[in-house]
This record gives structure tokens, C-alpha cells and sequence, in this order.
């Protein structure tokens, strides 16, 4: 049984089928890399994954789990797809930090924001401990105690933090805000971004497509460096020598299909369609 | 000013109703918060809620649908968006509009007297004609002006306190 099994995906926007049918496997471990020409719904296809579209058909099982299905898909409650969200992280192609925020913050923010969704248990089980106090002074210990642990809550954060920054590269640029840093190091920021949620499944959106070639190296040599940590990755590219060097397996898109799927080896070595062979020569000739 | 005028007069013109005001024993305040006082408020507050929302609508909707979506796939909820990701970012960016309007209020207040509201211009013109003195009217428009100065430099102020990052 595969880790991610994503079955019979399909999308329309209104009359256009953007997507008619995805269907692949990824073990744990293994990295995916999309490839294919604009438009052909590669962009679409992680969206689906990451709820920001709302796929028409299809199923996405993680773990065993079904953790999307198209034929319920619009009655599932708010909250339950936010909880499902987490199973996947996504790295923008315009990179999308916040401005306000400088790196560290960035990276913080999300776990810190989470801190609510614990916050009813814990009530409950410092009320317990206290069920002894008077009517007043209950409520002042439990909310001095809360206080306390979300003061220890967000001091572990930053130390997770500050450690996905260095991972990345990026120790010595956590107090800058985002207009300081450039387009390479902003994307490396993102990437910070999206680890720090402990997604299962990291998804790509054409990560170096913003960026100029030298920026570029230094995004895929952070990439590189998760594969080898032995991270789940979705990588959607255009960097071709890239995508044969990173990936497990290989997907070619076109026109909403999977035109062909399989290692490396095979579908840069010896490709079997005609539109894979026309897109990598297109590739290759540049 | 228009409005003024609509507001304090059109109702009791549809109908009885009038303008309510406050019985107090202390005379100042019955004369500082009549009837008329507070049909311009009525006014002022309809006029410039309208200005003020249509700032708010343009400077939320300027922010781009990556900054939602990066919240979302980060599993922040959409509350806790708007509050921690957008509302920053749109207050940095309303600022310049909001300013000009907070301006242009102050000096907007002066209309009031269309309808014999005791606001500073009515005041000054009642003591001109009674002392057939220009002064007043001339110290009414120094008013303004260090009111409106003091305004822009807190703004400006505001704005350089904000500026510590650029979109």
C-alpha cells in the first residue's frame, strides 16, 4: 500500500476540464516531480491536494486514510479540512510572505496561531486539577496557568524556528523583514514556512520559476538537502536536469492527462510519446 | 451640507418628529448638545461612514489572494487570517486615505452651522458683528490651520512608524 494513493482526479472551471483523470502513487520517502507545459494542470493538481480548489471527482488516500473525496467533498465541515491541511505543506512560485512579519515571525506564526486548538483541553484539565478553589479564584489560576504555557509554547516555537532557518541557510537573516531579503532567500524563508507545520507530504509550485539561474541553485541545493532527510516531496519544475537528478518518479502532464509516469531513467532516457519527446527536445534546444 | 439640512429639517417635515434633546440643569451643557447638535452628528457620522468604509473595502480587497491562500494551506483559520495577515497589511496601506479624510472632517465640521450649530465659525461671526472686529474670523482660521498642521504631523508620524516594511 502506497503512502499517497490519489485516484481518478478531476476538475472543471466552468466549461474548461482542467483536469480529466490523475492517478499516481508515492511511497514514503520518495520524491514526485511533475513536469509538463503551462496549462496542462500541473499547478491545479497540488491545489486539489491542498484544498485550495475543491476537486469535482476523485479520492486522495493518505496513510490508508481517505482524506479527500469528491462526492462529499462540499459537506465536509470547515474545521475538519483545516485539520487535513496540515498533512500537506505548499511553496508558492510568488513565494507569498508575509510583509509585516520578518523571517523568524514568518516561520513562527503558523504554530503559534495553533496554539488555540489545544486551548479547550488544556482549560479542562487545569479546571480539573483546581476543582478544589472558590468561584473567582478558579478562573485567575487557570488563566495565569494558560498564560504560562503559551509563553513556553511559543518560546519552543522559536526554537524550532530558528532551527528550520538555519537549515536553510538562513541564520544570519531571521530579523529581516521580507522586502530586505532577496528572491532566492525569500523562497528558502517559504520553505522554512512550510516545514514548520511537520507536514507529511511537501508540495512544490514551481519553486525557482520566479528566480534568476544563480538564485535558482541555491533553492534546489535546500531541496536537495530535505530529500536526503527523507522527506515526502511533490516538486512541480520546469528545471529539467533538476528534476533527473532529485526525483523518484518522474510524471509528465498534458491536457489535464498523465501522458506517462516512471523513474527518471526511463521517461528522460527513453520516452515513449510523441509529446514527451517534443517537449524535451523543446526543453533541451533552450 | 446639503445633507445637514435634509436631516435636521426633512423629518420633521414627513412627520412629527423632532430632534430630541437633553433637560439638564446646567445650562451650557443644553445650549453645547441641543437638538441641532445633535442632527449634525446624525449626519457627519452617516457622511463619512460611507467615506470611511469605501477606504476600508479598497484597502482589503488590495491584498493579494496569495497572502489568504498562504495562510490557509498553513492551517490558520480564516479568522485568525484576516486579524493576523491582512488587517496589518491593510492598515499600512489605508493610512494615506484615511488621514486625508480625517482632515477633510475637521474641516467639514464648519458646515454645521448651515444649521445654527454654536461650532467655532458661528461663534466667531456672531462676536464679529457684534464688536465689528475681523480678528475673530481671523483667529478661527489659525485654529484650523494648527488643528489640520497638528493632524498631518501625527499621520505623518504614523506612516514612518509603519514604514519599516515595503510591499
Amino acid at each position: 500500500m502506497a503512502f499517497l494513493e490519489v485516484k481518478g482526479i478531476e476538475k472543471k472551471f466552468g466549461n474548461t476540464e482542467v483536469l480529466k483523470g490523475i492517478d499516481f502513487e508515492l511511497e514514503k520517502g520518495q520524491v514526485l516531480t511533475i513536469i509538463g507545459s503551462s496549462g496542462s494542470g500541473k499547478t491545479t493538481l497540488l491545489r486539489c491536494l491542498n484544498y485550495l480548489e475543491t476537486a469535482d471527482q476523485g479520492t486522495v488516500k493518505l496513510d490508508g486514510k481517505v482524506i479527500f473525496d469528491g462526492a462529499t467533498a462540499k459537506s465536509v465541515k470547515q474545521a475538519e479540512i483545516a485539520q487535513n491541511r496540515l498533512n500537506f505543506g505548499l511553496v508558492f512560485q510568488s513565494f507569498n510572505l508575509f510583509p509585516q512579519y520578518n523571517a523568524l515571525k514568518n516561520v513562527m506564526l503558523a504554530p503559534n496561531l495553533s496554539f488555540k486548538r489545544t486551548v479547550k483541553e488544556r482549560k479542562k484539565a487545569i479546571a480539573e486539577k483546581n476543582a478544589g478553589l472558590p468561584f473567582g479564584k478558579k478562573q485567575l489560576v487557570c488563566f495565569r496557568e494558560l498564560r504560562a504555557e503559551k509563553k513556553a509554547w511559543c518560546l519552543e516555537n522559536r526554537k524550532k524556528a530558528e532551527k528550520l532557518l538555519e537549515r536553510v541557510g538562513l541564520a544570519d537573516k531571521m530579523n529581516n523583514y521580507p522586502c530586505e531579503l532577496s528572491g532566492g532567500q525569500q523562497q528558502r524563508v517559504a520553505i522554512a514556512r512550510a516545514l514548520a507545520m511537520g507536514p507529511k507530504i511537501l508540495c512544490f509550485d514551481e519553486p525557482t520559476s520566479a528566480l534568476d539561474p544563480e538564485l535558482t541553485g541555491e533553492v534546489l541545493k535546500v531541496i536537495r538537502g530535505l530529500k536526503n532527510a527523507d522527506s515526502t516531496m511533490i516538486i512541480v519544475t520546469h528545471e529539467m536536469e533538476f528534476a533527473k537528478n532529485v526525483s523518484d518518479v518522474v510524471i509528465f502532464m498534458a491536457n489535464g492527462v498523465i501522458e506517462e509516469a516512471g523513474s527518471p531513467e526511463e521517461v528522460f532516457g527513453s520516452p515513449k510519446s510523441e509529446k514527451l519527446r517534443a517537449f524535451l527536445a523543446n526543453s533541451n534546444n533552450k | 451640507m446639503l445633507q445637514i439640512i435634509i436631516i435636521f429639517y426633512g423629518p420633521g417635515l414627513v412627520s412629527d418628529f423632532v430632534w430630541p434633546t437633553f433637560e439638564t440643569a446646567n445650562e451650557t451643557f443644553n445650549k453645547l448638545f441641543s437638538a441641532r447638535f445633535i442632527a449634525a452628528l446624525v449626519a457627519f457620522v452617516i457622511n463619512y461612514a460611507c467615506y470611511f468604509s469605501e477606504i476600508f473595502r479598497g484597502g482589503i480587497e488590495s491584498i493579494p489572494k496569495g497572502q489568504y491562500e498562504a495562510g490557509q494551506v498553513l492551517g490558520i483559520p480564516k479568522g485568525k487570517i484576516f486579524l493576523h495577515i491582512v488587517l496589518p497589511q491593510v492598515i499600512k496601506r489605508i493610512l494615506a486615505p484615511m488621514s486625508n479624510e480625517v482632515i477633510t472632517l475637521v474641516k467639514d465640521t464648519s458646515l454645521a452651522r448651515i444649521i445654527a450649530v454654536s461650532e467655532i465659525l458661528f461663534v466667531a461671526f456672531n462676536v464679529m458683528s457684534l464688536t465689528a472686529l475681523i480678528w475673530p474670523l481671523f483667529y478661527t482660521g489659525a485654529f484650523y490651520l494648527i488643528f489640520v498642521g497638528l493632524l498631518t504631523i501625527l499621520f505623518n508620524l504614523l506612516e514612518k512608524k509603519l514604514s519599516y516594511y515595503k510591499v
